[in-house]
Formats: C-alpha cells, structure tokens, sequence
C-alpha cells in the first residue's frame, strides 16, 4: 500500500530523514519507534504533504501513485490521515461543521455526492460512541479549549469519520492519562480491518500494549537502523535506544 | 485651487456669506456655524487636518440644509428597490440622505427621534463647546457644514428595545454629507441598535463627515450596530468624530464591521465620567485594494470601578492599511479600573501595511490594565491541519479567518447582526 524509498528530506538546510525505506502493505500495522529529534515526526508531515519540508531525493508511492506529486489536500482525498501530536485549535469552527467540511471536501474529490445531514449526523453519533464520547462534543470549537486527551479522541474521531487508507498517528499516546489510552487504543483497534494500514509513532511501549503491531522500526538519527516484529518494541522498551546505535 | 487654510475659510466664509449668512444673521445656528468658522481662522489649524478632504468635498451647497427636498419623493422608489426593509415586524427607523424619514420608520414608544433640521440651538452646539470638538478642525468643519443627521432620544425601558436603522443613499451622483448625530440615552434606557446601509443607485463616490455624540445617563445600556458600511467607489471617505460621555452603571458596546470601504477614520474620545461605566469597543476590518482604516482613540477613566474593553481585529490584503492608535487614560482617582486593549492584525500580502499602537497611561495605582498587538501571517502549522483533512488551501485560509474574527463575532450577542455579519465576511473573504 505505501512503500517508501531512499527518502531523504531538510528543512531550512537542516538534513532530517537520511534515507528513509519502508513498506507498509494492506491491512498492516507498523510501529515507529525512536528518540527524540530522530525525525519521526518529520517523517509524519512529509507523508501527509507537509510542504515546510524539502525532499531532496527518494519517492513515496501509495496505491501506485507517487504521492509527492499530491497536495496535503489531494493525499487527504486519495486516503492518507495524519493525526497530529499537536492538533490545532479553530476557535468559532465547531466539530460537526469542520467534519462536515473536510468529509465533503473529500467525497467530492472522489465523485460521491455530499452526505446528507441526516447521515453525516448518524455517522458521528456512531463514531462518538466508538470514542466514548458525547454529543455535546459536535458543537464545541474545534480543539479550542479541549484538554489533551480530548484533543486526541478528537483526531481519532476524525480518523474514523474520514474512513482513511493509511493512517498515521503521531506520538497519539502523548497527554493520555492510562484510562483515555485505552478508549483511544479500543477505538483504533476497531477501526484496523484488512484494507485499512497503520503507521504508529511513539516513544513507549505503552500504546503497543493495546495496539498490537505486526512490525516494529527503530528510527535514528533519520535511518531506519532495525526492524522486528512486536518483540522488538519489548527489547526497546527494557534496555532503551542506546544499545542499538 | 484650495491649498491652504486660508483659502479653505475664505472659501468658507464666501459661501457663506454669499447664501445666507446676510438674510439670517439673527439666526443662532448660523451664528454658530460662523463661529466655528471663526475659530478656524483664529487658530490657523494645521492645515494637514484638512488633507482628508479634496477641494470638491468642502463645496456644499448651504441652502440644502434649510431645504433639503424630496425625501418622500424617492420613498416609492425605496419600496420597489428594497422591498425586504419593510418585512421587518420590529422597531426600525429609516434614515434617507441623512435625514429621519418618518413615515418609513416605526419607533418604540420610549424612542424618538428628531431630524436635524429640527435642532434646537442646544441639539446644534450640544455639548461641542465644552468638549475637543472645538479644537478639532474637521469637527469644526462639520459644525460649519452639518447638513444632515439626526437626534435619537430614549427613555428608560424595562426590557432592552431593538431598532433597526436602515441608512439609504438615494443619490445617483457623488456626494458630501456632513453629518451630526446625537444619542441620547436616559436613565435606565436600554437599547439595541443596528445599522444598515442601503444604496437605491449603483455605489458612488460618498464623503463623510460626521460628529457623533453619545449622552448616556446613569444605568443605561446600549449596543450599536454598525455593520457592512455602504458599498461606494473609489475616492470615498468617512471621517467620524465620536465623543461619549458615560454615567454611573452605564453600557455602551459599539461593533464596527468594515467590508466595502475605501477610506475611514474613525476618532473616537470616551469619558468614563462615573462609577462602573462600562465600555466596549469592537472592529472587524477585512481590507483590501488600497483600502485604509485608521482608529484613534482616547478612553479616559475618571471614576474608580470603571471598565473598557477594545478588541479590533484586521485582515489585511493587497496594499491597504490598517491603522490602531489607541490610548488608555487612568486619572488619579479611578481606581479598581478595569481595561483592556487589543489589536490583532493579519497580513496577506507583502504590501499590506498595519500599524499598531496601544497605550496606556496610569495614574491610579490599583488598576488592572492590559494591552497587546499582533501583527502577523497565517499560521503554515495550522494551514497543513485543515488541508491534510481533505479542506482545499483557499477554503482552509477563509476557515481560519474566521477563527481568527471569531473573538469579536463571538461577542455580538444579536441574531440579525450577527448574520449581517457573517454574510459580509463571506462575501469578502471571496475577494481576499
């Protein structure tokens, strides 16, 4: 499904990914793990189409597409999701409005027509519940005010409205407290089936206890320097990164 | 040619004296009118503040304000052109070329309103005298032209009334209004007022000059509307002069939202003049062309308990120009003073100028006061959120404008303003 090449990319002269490569197929499950300033979060923004990054060589392909042609929006409509570690807030936006936006924006790049409001209304009511969340979230201001945690059920709120192809959470573990990871990790676990793929990236071993990967990478110093299955997180987890590089 | 002070009162005094001024020398308002004149001669005022003006501006024709014809003429014209006025169950108040239209407008009883022509000597020179406007040159420009404008008076309600002022321009050519404006709120009245601009002919080039004056007694509550100014071409101004007086427990929020203009300034002199006079000042300005809109104000706190709050928020594209200047004034004995003042710009376009200045001077010492400016871009890190969802990069832009006035929209607390509002926005954000 995505298969990354040789992918070298900076930022203001700055050399962040040094030859990047991997292959994420149908239905897969791929953990990145790595320290700080390893370039996770870089490799993150350039497969969702962040263009504050320069790619100096290597390709993405998706689908047989070469997804450094697309704009952010247009990899949105072909199915790549990237939930922030960071979600921005939109103050006067509220959460059903964003949704309805963004979900129409895309079927309309895929030729579906809009969804009616008493659909889209079904649809969020039946993904809220997914979350554990309630409906008076719909109609508050997109992240303006939400504490970490909400802020991150509300990504994967979005995840689940959008129905992605590959998904790429971002450090989506970082500001839960032990009960919100769970809801969260449930509701990606419930979201995962054969022709949807995940690309996780965290620090801990903790988000890989709910969410079981079939590969795990270690990023260092913008390399892949090894890959292992569900053990290897394990390993990290006990004797840290140090002993790897 | 007129280009110096001089010459603008000669040219003054000319007309003047040529129209009226012989016949009706016994008349006060003239006398009034000349002595404005007067004292722009006497103090030779720099002649920068009468810049803002070209030379066509200053040719009014005097004999207008006596006799200014035909309102009711272009009433039917009124009613084929914008039947929707007319829809309205409420409280509304017509206002054609300046002047209240009666027959077109329906007030709450604890509501009237005087046209200016009806201006007793104190309406005329009310409480000008013993304020700035004396010192002011195009105040004194508008108390020796003033043609149009009205008088609205309210008594005190028991629930906040709401007027709708439709503000028709009925000229099919350019015009020069030198407008007078009073508000005149009593004791406990509490009122809503929202403005709107109408054209019955395609927009023309329109100079406004206008004096507004706001009396409001103790307890009295007022909000001002005044939304989507009129739509006029190129070479347009308005100028307003506004000076508030606040008594004990009084409110007064005014909403300014600019989307069609070229060229506004706006002065505006508050004093707090009791304990907790509350007031609020609030701007949206989406700009673009070389469009230009200029704040100065000047809030004086001369009581303790007092409040003011001021948030003006500007888009600013091509190469128009946004100007804040504003200066918070804590005298001595308003402590407990509470004061607020924010300025927040953005920039789309290298060209697109926005200067900031929020001041504040206190001589109180237990006062909480706070001031801030932005000057700034449109976030990339935020941009990159709404479009990795799928939302194309111009409809991400006009979405986060409208986070970024939606501090300001989140304080308008009248339906129909804010839909006036949020439709003008759109339309612009179309042309940014």
């Amino acid at each position: 499904m995505l298969k990354i090449e040789n992918l070298h990319c900076e930022i203001e002269g700055n050399s962040i990914l040094k030859g990047i490569n991997l292959s994420i197929g149908s239905g897969e499950t791929h953990a990145i793990m790595g320290p700080n300033g390893s370039g996770k979060s870089t490799l993150s923004s350039v497969i969702a189409g962040d263009e504050s990054y320069e790619i100096t060589s290597g390709s993405i392909q998706f689908l047989g597409k070469d997804l450094l042609d697309f704009s952010a929006e247009e990899r949105a409509h072909l199915g790549v999701f990237l939930s922030f570690q960071y979600p921005i807030e939109i103050p006067g936006v509220s959460v059903s409005n964003f949704l309805k936006t963004a979900l129409n924006e895309c079927r309309k790049a895929n030729d579906l027509p809009p969804l009616s409001a008493r659909d889209m209304l079904a649809l969020m009511k039946s993904n809220l519940e997914l979350l554990q969340m309630n409906s008076d979230f719909l109609s508050r201001s997109m992240n303006a005010g939400f504490s970490g945690g909400e802020k991150k059920r509300n990504e994967i709120f979005q995840l689940a409205m959008l129905e992605p192809k590959i998904c790429v959470l971002d450090e989506t573990d970082s500001g839960l407290d032990i009960d919100a990871l769970k809801v969260v990790a449930n509701g990606v676990n419930k979201l995962r089936n054969n022709s949807r793929s995940f690309l996780i990236i965290t620090h801990y071993q903790r988000l890989l206890d709910h969410i079981s990967p079939d590969h795990v990478h270690v990023l260092v110093g913008g390399k892949i320097i090894k890959s292992g299955g569900p053990e290897l997180a394990l390993e990290l987890e006990k004797n840290g990164y140090d002993k790897l590089c | 040619m007129i280009n110096s002070v001089k010459d603008l009162v000669s040219f003054f005094l000319h007309r003047i004296g040529e129209q009226n001024l012989h016949e009706d020398i016994g008349d006060k308002k003239m006398a009034l009118r000349k002595s404005a004149i007067e004292k722009i001669l006497e103090k030779d005022l720099n002649k920068d503040a009468y810049s803002y003006f070209g030379n066509d501006d200053l040719q009014i024709d005097l004999k207008l304000i006596e006799e200014k014809e035909g309102v009711d003429k272009i009433i039917k014209t009124i009613k084929l052109k914008i039947p929707h006025l007319f829809n309205n169950p409420g409280f509304c108040a017509t206002i054609i070329d300046g002047e209240f239209c009666e027959s077109l407008s329906c007030l709450p009883k604890n509501v009237k309103i005087i046209p200016f022509k009806d201006f007793g000597e104190k309406e005329f020179a009310y409480s000008l005298k013993k304020e700035k406007a004396w010192d002011n040159p195009v105040a004194l420009i508008n108390i020796a032209l003033a043609n149009s404008g009205f008088l609205l008076e309210a008594k005190k309600s028991s629930s906040q009334e709401k007027i709708i002022i439709n503000h028709i321009n009925s000229s099919s050519v350019s015009t020069v209004e030198h407008i007078r404006n009073i508000y005149r709120l009593g004791e406990g009245a509490k009122l809503t007022i929202v403005e709107n601009f109408y054209n019955l002919h395609e927009p023309q080039t329109r100079v406004n000059n206008t004096v507004s004056e706001w009396i409001l007694e103790e307890g009295a509550v007022v909000n001002l509307y005044s939304l989507d100014y009129w739509v006029c071409k190129a070479g347009s101004k308005n100028i307003t002069n506004s000076f508030v007086h606040q008594k004990k427990n009084s409110v007064l929020s005014l909403f300014n939202c600019y989307t069609n203009v070229n060229s506004v300034k706006n002065n505006m002199h508050v004093w707090l003049e009791d304990e907790y006079a509350n007031c609020n000042l609030y701007s949206i300005s989406l700009l673009n062309k070389s469009s230009c809109v200029e704040d100065n104000i000047l809030i004086e706190h001369l009581k303790k308990n007092c409040q003011s709050q001021q948030v003006y928020k500007s888009v600013i594209s091509d190469s128009a120009k946004g100007c804040f200047d504003s200066l918070v004034l804590v005298h001595k004995d308003a402590q407990k003073t509470s004061a607020i003042q924010q300025n927040n710009n953005i920039l789309l376009s290298e060209n697109a100028v926005a200067q900031s200045n929020p001041q504040l001077e206190i001589f109180a010492d237990d006062v909480v006061c706070a001031h801030g400016s932005t000057v700034g871009q449109i976030d990339s890190e935020a941009l990159f959120y709404l479009r990795s969802r799928g939302i194309g990069q111009r409809a991400a832009y006009n979405i986060l404008l409208k986070a970024f006035l939606h501090e300001v929209l989140d304080k308008i607390n009248d339906p129909l303003a804010l839909k006036i509002t949020e439709d003008a926005i759109n339309q612009k954000l179309k042309n940014l």
